[in-house]
Formats: C-alpha cells, sequence, structure tokens
C-alpha cells in the first residue's frame, strides 16, 4: 500500500515523458547517427557470446530433428537420387567441355582468380534478425579480426551483402535481398550499368529487382549480373546473379526485370569478408 | 525488498525472453517466421499489473529489440511503452484470469506492432501492397505469436501469483 502511494504519478505523465525520451533519443539517432553507437555496442559485444552458444543449441536442436526423419523418406530419396545421378553423369560431359570453354573466356577477360586476390577472411552466422521485416545478419567477427563498414561479405562465390555496424567480436551485415539494399551492377557481357535492389515482397520467389537498364542496352535473360566497376562501395566484379524476364518499362525508356541470385540464402551459415575497401576518389578528397 | 525482488524477477523474464527470440527462433533453420517473444511479455505484464509496469516493461523490451537490431534507438521503444500502456488501460477493465482476453489482446496488439512497422519502415519508403505484407508477414508472425501467447502468458501469470502472493504475506508480517 505505501508504495502505491509513494508512486502517484498519474501514469499518462509518465507516457508522455516517455513518448518525449523516445522522440529525443529518435532525433539524436537521425541528426547524429553514431552518436548512440558506444553503448549499442557495448551491450551487444556482451550480448553476442551468449547469442553464439544458444545459435549452436539451435542447430544442434535442428540436426537431431532432422536425424529422426523417416528413413522410408531417405531411400526413397536415394532411390531417386540415383536415377538422378544417371541422368547427370551424362550432362557432365557437356558441362566440362563448357568449363574449359569459361576458363579460356576468363583468362580473355583477365577475370581468372578474381577473388583470391582480395584478402578474405571467414565468419559464421550467429544471429539472424529477429523480426521478419529485414533481411540482415550478425557475424561473430569485429575490429578485433580487422573487420570494418562497408566491407564486402562473399558466399559461394556471390555476393551476400555489405558491413553496416562493427563492434569489438560481432558485425551486422545487411544482405542484398534486405528491402533496402540497392546494388550497382553491371552485365559481365557488355559492362552495360543496372541497379539490383532487394524487395521483400520478391524474396518469396527468390528474386531480386533489376532496374534503371537504358532501353537499348544489352542486358538479356540469363546474363552474369556483377557489381559494377562505378560501384562506391561494392568492389567490382563480384558476382551477384543471373538476370531473367527483363522487359521494357511502360515509359519506353528504360527496361528492368528480374534476378535470380547465386547464394542460397535461406541456408547460409557461414560467409566470408573481403578485407579491401573500395577505393574512391571521394575517400582521397575528404 | 519486495519490490526489488520484483524488479529482479520481471528482468529475468524479459531478457530469457530475448534470448529465446534473438538467440534460438531467431536463428533456427526450422522455423522462419520469429514469435515476438518480448511483445507477448509486454502485454502480459501491462495486463495483469497495470500501466506503469506495462510502461516500464514496455520500455525495456523496446530498448532490446533496438540494441539488438541496431535500429535507431526509440523506434520500437515507442511502440512496445504504448502498448504496454494501453494493456495497462484494459487491465481495469478486462482483467481476469480467463486466457482467452489475454489471447485476443496479443493478437491485436501483434497487429498493431505489424502495421506500425509496415507503415514507418515501408510506406514511407512508397511500398503499397499492404494486403502482400498483411497476408505474408504480419499474419504467420501474428499466429506464431499468439501459439506461444498461451504458454508465454501462462508462466508470466503463475510467476506474478507468486510474487503477489509473497507482497501480501510479507505485508501481512509486518502489520
Amino acid at each position: 500500500m505505501k508504495d502505491k502511494k509513494k508512486f502517484s504519478l498519474p501514469a499518462r505523465y509518465i507516457l508522455f515523458f516517455l513518448m518525449l525520451f523516445c522522440a529525443v533519443l529518435l532525433a539524436v539517432s537521425y541528426f547524429r547517427p553514431g552518436f548512440l553507437s558506444p553503448v549499442t555496442n557495448a551491450v551487444n559485444t556482451i550480448l553476442a557470446p551468449m547469442q553464439k552458444g544458444l545459435n549452436q543449441l539451435g542447430s544442434r536442436f535442428a540436426d537431431t530433428a532432422f536425424d529422426y526423419q523417416s528413413l522410408e523418406e531417405a531411400r526413397a530419396e536415394n532411390q531417386q537420387l540415383k536415377e538422378e545421378l544417371a541422368a547427370l553423369k551424362e550432362d557432365i560431359g557437356n558441362y566440362q567441355q563448357g568449363q574449359r570453354e569459361l576458363e579460356e573466356l576468363r583468362e580473355l577477360f583477365e577475370l581468372k582468380g578474381q577473388y583470391s586476390d582480395y584478402e578474405t577472411t571467414g565468419a559464421r552466422i550467429i544471429q539472424k534478425d529477429a523480426g521478419n521485416w529485414y533481411h540482415s545478419f550478425v557475424i561473430d567477427k569485429g575490429t578485433e579480426d580487422g573487420i570494418e563498414t562497408d566491407m564486402n561479405v562473399i558466399a559461394d562465390g556471390g555476393l551476400v551483402g555489405i558491413v553496416t555496424d562493427v563492434g569489438k567480436n560481432y558485425a551486422k551485415v545487411r544482405t542484398i535481398i534486405d528491402d533496402d539494399s540497392n546494388v550497382s551492377a553491371m552485365s559481365l557481357n557488355s559492362g552495360d550499368t543496372c541497379i539490383v535492389s532487394g524487395d521483400l515482397q520478391l524474396y518469396a520467389d527468390g528474386k531480386l529487382r533489376i532496374s534503371y537498364i537504358d532501353k537499348n542496352d544489352n542486358i538479356w535473360d540469363d546474363d552474369k549480373i556483377v557489381t559494377s566497376n562505378i560501384s562506391d562501395k561494392y568492389l567490382p566484379n563480384i558476382l551477384i546473379g543471373y538476370a531473367a524476364d527483363i522487359q521494357v518499362d511502360s515509359n519506353n525508356v528504360t527496361k528492368s526485370g528480374y534476378l535470380i541470385p547465386e547464394v542460397d540464402f535461406g541456408h547460409l551459415q557461414t560467409v566470408l569478408v573481403i578485407k579491401t575497401l573500395k577505393v574512391t576518389g571521394e575517400e582521397n578528397q575528404s | 525488498m519486495k519490490r526489488l525482488k520484483r524488479i529482479f524477477v520481471t528482468a529475468f523474464i524479459i531478457f530469457a525472453g530475448f534470448l529465446l527470440q534473438f538467440g534460438l527462433f531467431a536463428n533456427s533453420p526450422l522455423i522462419d517466421t520469429v514469435p515476438n517473444i518480448l511483445l507477448i511479455i509486454t502485454v502480459a505484464f501491462g495486463f495483469m499489473n497495470g500501466k506503469t509496469q506495462g510502461m516500464a516493461v514496455g520500455f525495456a523490451c523496446g530498448l532490446l529489440m533496438d540494441i539488438a537490431s541496431m535500429d535507431a534507438v526509440g523506434f520500437h521503444m515507442v511502440i512496445f511503452i504504448l502498448i504496454g500502456y494501453v494493456n495497462g488501460v484494459l487491465h481495469h477493465w478486462l482483467y481476469s484470469d480467463y486466457i482467452l482476453f489475454p489471447l485476443l489482446v496479443t493478437t491485436l496488439c501483434s497487429f498493431l506492432y505489424g502495421g506500425y512497422l509496415y507503415v514507418f519502415r515501408f510506406l514511407i519508403r512508397n511500398r503499397l501492397d499492404f494486403v502482400y505484407y498483411l497476408l505474408h508477414i504480419i499474419l504467420p508472425e501474428v499466429i506464431y505469436t499468439a501459439v506461444l501467447t498461451g504458454v508465454v502468458y501462462q508462466i508470466i501469470s503463475s510467476v506474478n501469483y507468486r510474487l503477489e502472493e509473497a507482497e501480501r504475506r510479507s505485508a501481512a508480517k509486518f502489520v
């Protein structure tokens, strides 16, 4: 009883002050980005090891659950796979020929070993976004391992995203499928540029959006789309995916279409962070 | 003393919920929709114990959401505090031991939260297809959250009951 009397400030005033407090915080975040980051970084540094542990626990649960999947299912799958294998063996011959051709062409384009030129470091994903609205994740390496903001992240030979936030032992990566992500890209064949943007709505179909292609540019279906050399944050010539369904827009000036990403975003566990930052003229000026 | 105990227990519940939501559910390859446990906790405390506690818990949960998602600090706090307050208001009208009301309230708040995120994160960037977002993102989250409400609310409710018992006993002792 005594406690209740002590706190007799009406709740609606408290609500008002708290809303005011939030408004101030939001204003600070908006006008002075990074002002509060020492605080958030400190908290996240403490939380990172716990999340790492829970993540391992979670995947172990998942693994056991998968183990108990019925044996029959596996047997049926085995049979099916054997049939598929026979068909695939036939295909291999064709592909080997294609591979040889590809290597020759790569040498021609001087693209051979493009990724190995960059120093990379492997990292494990320890937290995916807890909401269902964003597509970003946290990796278990941070400034201690030499990670910096704007470093490019790749996996399976394709672009995954970019580091947006770094703490001592973690870093946040925004993937290219995030609704907020725009990547300056180009067709490997023609060098014509376009913009690859993530779209929450398209993601369900496993696609991204390609837009801002000039109507007369040579970007066609199944073209290899790579990061462009005029992007100010992404290193050039990293594979993003393949163009699909390119059509002239209703304005009759530009073309747009979809992109099938190279990386399987549903099953990412580890990624590679490229420790080289893109050097642009602007940096030297400032 | 008893107030301190209540604060510690509440903080523990919030933290456990946070770890469960961000550590386990968000990373589990089996579940691709993450239930919003922190929202359930906020609703539960507001609904059981009134406006002030609802706001306090909403404040903590919103702050954790902001920090962990590295969003602008304050963005989730606003909606969580509001939800805590609204549930505190509803406490006077609807509170009973019956599970149906909290379930209903959590579902409504989950919709509210989804709508808030849609408006301030997507609508302002000219993503107009609300029906798509409602069906594919908000609705699954609401359903998962509602399913978990049954469990989480019961746990918090029994913990709350025990705390109240202890408080009443110690009050009786002093009188």
